[in-house]
């Protein structure tokens, strides 16, 4: 055969093809596909040795046994590369084929791999994730497939269980399951709660687990669900033992209260008791307010015994826990007998903090039985059913609602100002009002009607039946009826609340469309003034709701303190010296992450919020000013000021109310203003920046060059400085048209005596130009992002140290 | 490899002794040498080992007292003679398979407690860099000798349990770069003098990291042009560090080279070819190659075998030809440690490298039915009708035969650990 016959034989295949002279090792021939492949015209290829086509050690190998006579064929995968200098994942095979029988061929095929390998990676990278994932969480995760068989588990898990090395490199699930049950303080009841879940593959539950070491692990246990098929079983531990801040695991333990079947006190290391859950408040048929601050001592008692409570106090010093049966006096009824597992917490240096004292009533088992029912679908604090049973209800009253054709809402109900009855008058105050508004509400509603208490203040109903008419008529009803003075433990008050209200099936066909649909109109109540209901309204699409939401965190950042400010340098250019620092905001959110000021500033002006933002951020700004000032270092810290806070009527004495709070000398802080400052009411503006003036504060004008305003203003204006906007710098050197602004501006603010400080400075190049057409100062990466204070603290001394004498 | 091992009671002046302890659990300069002195065999017997290693070849003559029993059959015996007994072509004989196995085995749980000694003595040089250079110095090159006198005399087990670990030891990076650049250094003929400064150089190249806001210490593509000066401001401040350590002239100049690339498309200087100097055309390409097979992002690893093929794909020319083919002839084309595929589908691991026949490596199969204690050792050179398929890497193998390929033990249930292919179709 001629190479022009062997063209035409391989010419049409999909694979890429060529043929090599078994001697010569040049190429005798290839298709389309290998040109195309690699991105070279075929005519340029034949006739070259093969090795030059080939890139990996391997292939040239490969081509070295071949021409030694050592090898014929290989079949891996390997990389080429193209006339671009990609490299592309192929599999290659060489064999050597006879197509006459005096004459052999090297027949080479390459299959390009570059798309499945993507896909691989693309698998990869998300298996790998979640992998990361499972393994970062703060939670201990066992997953269990439907027989109970242990799938997988992450390092926290092993940790908390103090899983041994041994039985982490073998494949035992008894093993595992052996050593768990041997950690855990109670082994009957956990045995007995475990058999429960096992055998009730849907159920949701959580359970706090006693383990022999004293900790204490809430376990989280929920379906796995795959395509909505139960796949398995998912445990998740958290250790709510090892917190060390009381107060906050006072507030976790009273979670684990709720949902404990036991009776639980909790004491410190004095043994007066702290807090009681309500199986412990009912069991003894007190009150929580009675038995906090009694001493535990006279909690039990034990026929004839009286140094009963000292052999419990030093069974406790000496192992840490104490268990055995007594008897609980009860007012006007016979004792009851109890059984008790009392266990003390230490901290890390070991010393007690608390004790946990577990008891039940061995009298009544059964009672505790329903208990269990009634906790799953009912909220322990008023009895009301929780959303488990609202999730059962709805489903049913849907399918009704599709049979008979008729329509049904759901209320999202929020008491308005709940938090100020919580914080001025108490928690249990609070929980209180709670139990008294929802039969208040109940008596609105219908006997098929559901009343659920979703948690904190808020309520939703399930109302059978009912269309936009008889919505509105109920929820006016509601509103009329907590509008009247409750009376609580004698004194008065009144609650409002905000309603929303959504359809079913218009505004969504399952019970989550529908709640969130009513919480949106329920937060719209909210921003319209509260003590109102409103229809769910499609417009309120999801971009509304991620904004609420990021309105609402931005709030809550507010109140818990999650902003900060940082300092970025402004560097003179003419000597490198340290002439100033800007106050920058910086929020971080443990949902969201850190957000950019670019993201929630624009959305706290659109609220209104950025006044309380932009005083927080003034105020913390010349306390830190003041205590550089006290340090003898005089820096002057710059504090952007928005529009709609500069138009505050008390703006300026707030000013000055703060230097004077904090002793701040008034040089040391400018304010940076926008010029939409002047949208509003220039002469108003003007006014105001003559009184900030003559306190004695510097006044500069930020991001000039972006905004409209007249020129004419800025001789006007008792300014001493401009801030060009990063955008301009960008460009410099290389883009004229920016050279051009900046060096405009630069020479217009020379005229009136302005002070130029260049923004957003990133290279020394950048900086090199500035200085060269005498700007004053500039900020930006080049020197230093924003810093923490005390970070900052070391650039300044690092600056002073550098500086020429 | 000839080794063998004697009871310390044996010792006798003039034999070559490798003593296995960390450098710092002897008295010695070096834990390999020749026995010059009746007192340094006392203090070989205080150190209270059940026996020492010894290599005959490198120590003088033995004594007449010395050949009482038959030597030890030595795995590089083994290996030369023909797999006479073997059923299929390719298969070492069942002793020598035994033997050899047990050599790798040892060889490599000696390496791995080296590697744990440096890297603890290494984060100790670390912590004193900026309170006392020059003991870190000192401790530094206490550290390289250390690794020069030792590691390098299992360079195959080094090598093998570097390629092992791929994927997940991005934390000894510095370690990892050192072991491989000093092996590459002495393959190369780097002298005594120049290995040390190169030891010192891998060890602290990014030492200027430590300087670096955390943002700008992993190169990233999102990077702006300030990120970009900044990150490579590194190597500056790792000089600069390095010479307040007083660093040796040779170790600071590799230092501040091994961003340069032999194309001149490198940093800080852009310098090109013979401008770097040997020991930092070393260590750029080490230090590439092992950013390769372990990347900060777990999931991005290639396996050695696709760092290598894509160095010579894609980066040929930034690289030097000679340093370049030293690595590759070292390393081999599937480098030892590395998990494969054979074209039968099967699965094994590479567990020595033919330098003659770079794509005929010996390879330990994973063949269900056969005890793993049994495994099969092929020789590929003899068996001319497999070959290597793809190399993959270990946390993608199928569970059975990662349990059997692995010399090691490893963790059987956490979710990082391999997911089966069964499994992995129901969670998809």
């Amino acid at each position: 055969m001629i190479p022009a016959a062997w063209q035409s034989l391989i010419e049409g295949l999909l694979e890429a093809v060529w043929l090599v002279d078994p001697v010569s090792l040049r190429i005798l021939a290839l298709n389309r596909a290998a040109g195309e492949m690699i991105g070279v015209p075929c005519a340029e290829l034949v006739g070259r040795p093969v090795v030059e086509l080939t890139v990996t050690p391997e292939d040239r190998f490969f081509w070295e046994d071949a021409a030694a006579g050592v090898a014929e064929d290989i079949l891996s995968e390997t990389l080429m590369r193209s006339a671009d200098g990609e490299a592309i994942a192929v599999t290659r095979r060489v064999s050597r084929v006879w197509p006459d029988a005096g004459r052999s061929l090297f027949l080479v095929g390459l299959r390009d791999l570059r798309r499945q390998r993507r896909t691989e990676d693309e698998l990869e990278r998300l298996v790998s994730e979640l992998r990361a994932t499972l393994q970062s969480t703060a939670d201990g995760i066992l997953v269990c497939d439907l027989q109970g068989n242990i799938r997988s588990y992450n390092r926290h898990f092993a940790a908390l269980w103090q899983v041994p090395e041994d039985l982490l490199l073998r494949r035992d699930d008894a093993a595992l399951f052996a050593h768990m049950a041997g950690c855990v303080h109670d082994a009957r009841s956990y045995a007995e709660r475990l058999s429960e879940i096992g055998a009730a593959p849907l159920l949701q539950a959580t359970d706090i687990v006693l383990l022999g070491s004293g900790c204490l692990l809430e376990r989280v246990s929920v379906p796995q669900y795959s395509r909505g098929q139960p796949t398995g079983r998912v445990y998740s531990f958290r250790d709510i033992s090892l917190r060390v801040d009381a107060e906050r695991r006072l507030a976790l333990a009273s979670r684990v209260f709720e949902s404990s079947l036991d009776a639980i006190f909790i004491t410190d290391a004095a043994f007066r008791i702290l807090a009681v859950n309500p199986v412990c408040e009912r069991l003894t048929d007190m009150l929580q307010a009675d038995l906090v601050d009694t001493p535990a001592e006279t909690f039990f008692e034990h026929e004839q015994d009286g140094g009963f409570f000292a052999r419990i106090a030093q069974a406790l010093q000496r192992d840490g826990v104490w268990q055995g049966e007594a008897w609980r006096a009860l007012a006007g009824q016979p004792a009851r007998a109890v059984q008790i597992s009392w266990v003390v917490q230490r901290d890390a240096d070991a010393g007690v903090t608390h004790t946990v004292c577990y008891f039940k009533d061995l009298t009544d088992r059964l009672a505790a039985q329903q208990r269990i029912e009634q906790l799953a679908y009912t909220d322990a604090l008023t009895g009301l059913p929780n959303r488990l049973m609202l999730q059962q209800r709805a489903e049913l009253a849907f399918s009704v609602a599709d049979r008979s054709q008729s329509r049904l809402a759901i209320f999202f109900l929020d008491l308005d100002r709940f938090k100020n009855i919580n914080d001025s008058m108490g928690h249990a105050f609070g929980d209180q009002v709670l139990v008294h508004v929802a039969g208040r509400l109940k008596l609105c509603l219908r006997e098929v009607d559901t009343l659920c208490r979703l948690g904190g203040d808020e309520f939703v109903i399930l109302l059978l039946e009912a269309d936009v008419l008889g919505a509105e008529v109920v929820a006016r009803r509601l509103l009329e009826s907590l509008s009247l003075p409750f009376q609580v433990n004698g004194t008065g008050f009144s609650v409002g609340c905000s309603i929303g209200v959504a359809l079913y099936p218009d505004d969504g066909k399952t019970l989550d469309e529908l709640v969130q649909g009513a919480d949106a109109a329920m937060y719209r109540v909210k921003e319209r003034g509260r003590g109102s209901f409103h229809f769910y309204q499609p417009q309120l699409n999801a971009d509304l709701m991620q904004r609420m939401k990021m309105d609402h965190a931005m709030r809550q950042a507010m109140e818990q303190d999650r902003f900060e400010l940082h300092y970025q340098p402004q560097i003179s250019l003419a000597t490198g010296q340290l002439v100033g620092t800007e106050a920058l905001i910086r929020w971080f959110d443990a949902e969201l992450g850190q957000v950019s000021p670019a993201l929630f500033i624009p959305m706290a002006e659109e609220t209104g919020f950025i006044i309380n933002i932009g005083n927080w951020v003034l105020e913390q700004a010349v306390q830190q000013a003041a205590a550089w000032q006290r340090a003898g270092i005089a820096v002057p810290v710059s504090v952007n000021v928005s529009a709609l806070q500069f138009q505050q009527i008390d703006f300026v004495e707030r000013v000055r109310s703060s230097l004077e709070r904090a002793g701040l000398a008034a040089a040391l802080l400018e304010l940076e203003l926008t010029e939409s400052i002047l949208l509003h009411d220039a002469n108003e503006a003007l006014a105001r920046l003559h009184a900030l003036a003559a306190i004695g504060v510097a006044l500069s004008i930020d991001d000039f060059g972006t905004g409209y305003s007249s020129l004419g203003y800025l001789k006007k204006f008792p300014i001493s400085k401009l801030k060009i906007d990063r955008s301009f710098v960008t460009g410099l050197p290389t883009d004229e048209s920016d050279r051009a602004i900046v060096s405009a501006t630069i020479g217009m603010a020379r005229a009136l005596k302005l002070v130029v400080v260049a923004e957003g400075v990133e290279t020394s190049a950048q900086r090199d130009y500035l200085a060269s057409i005498h700007c004053e100062s500039f900020q930006g990466y080049l020197c230093s992002p924003g810093l923490p204070a005390p970070e900052f603290e070391q650039l300044m001394a690092r600056l002073a140290q550098s500086a020429p004498d | 490899m000839q080794a063998e091992f004697i009871d310390p009671a044996a010792l006798r002046v003039g034999m070559f002794v490798e003593l296995e302890l960390g450098w710092m659990a002897h008295p010695f300069p070096t834990g390999s040498f020749r026995i010059s002195s009746d007192k340094q065999i006392a203090i070989i017997r205080g150190l209270g080992l059940q026996r020492v290693r010894i290599r005959p070849e490198r120590g003088d003559p033995p004594t007449a007292v010395d050949q009482g029993g038959p030597p030890a059959q030595s795995p590089s015996d083994a290996r030369l003679s023909p797999s006479s007994g073997a059923a299929r072509a390719g298969l070492v004989a069942r002793d020598a398979r035994l033997e050899l196995i047990g050599v790798q085995q040892r060889g490599l749980a000696q390496c791995e407690r080296r590697f744990g000694d440096a890297i603890r003595l290494y984060q100790q040089v670390l912590e004193q860099v900026g309170s006392k250079p020059r003991s870190a110095r000192d401790q530094g090159v206490q550290l390289v000798e250390g690794l020069v006198g030792e590691l390098l005399g299992q360079g195959e087990s080094a090598i093998r349990l570097l390629s092992e670990g791929m994927g997940d030891k991005s934390a000894m990076h510095p370690i990892n770069v050192a072991v491989l650049s000093l092996l590459l250094g002495r393959a190369m003929g780097l002298v005594q003098a120049e290995l040390a400064d190169l030891g010192l150089a891998a060890f602290f190249h990014d030492l200027g990291k430590t300087q670096l806001p955390d943002r700008a210490r992993l190169l990233e593509d999102s990077f702006t042009g300030a990120e970009h000066s900044l990150y490579q401001e590194h190597v500056a401040l790792g000089v600069a560090l390095g010479r307040r350590m007083d660093l040796p002239p040779g170790a600071l100049q590799a230092m501040a080279q091994h961003h340069e690339l032999a194309d001149g498309s490198g940093f800080p200087a852009r310098l090109r070819g013979a401008q770097i100097s040997p020991a930092a055309r070393i260590l750029a390409l080490v230090n590439r190659y092992e950013n390769l097979c372990n990347p900060a992002r777990p999931a991005a690893a290639l396996t050695p075998h696709e760092a290598l093929s894509l160095v010579f794909a894609q980066m040929k020319s930034r690289f030097d030809g000679t340093t370049l083919d030293a690595f590759i002839r070292m390393m081999g084309v599937y480098p030892p440690g590395s998990v494969v595929q054979l074209v039968d589908e099967r699965y094994a691991v590479v567990v020595s490298v033919n330098t003659a026949r770079p794509l005929r490596p010996r390879l330990i199969v994973h063949e269900p039915g056969v005890d793993k204690g049994e495994a099969l050792v092929l020789d590929l050179e003899q068996a001319p009708a497999l070959g290597i398929r793809r190399s993959i890497k270990p946390a993608n193998l199928p569970r059975a035969a990662m349990d059997y390929l692995s010399p090691r033990q490893r963790i059987c249930y956490f979710f990082e650990r391999a997911i089966e292919p069964g499994a992995q179709r129901a969670v998809g």
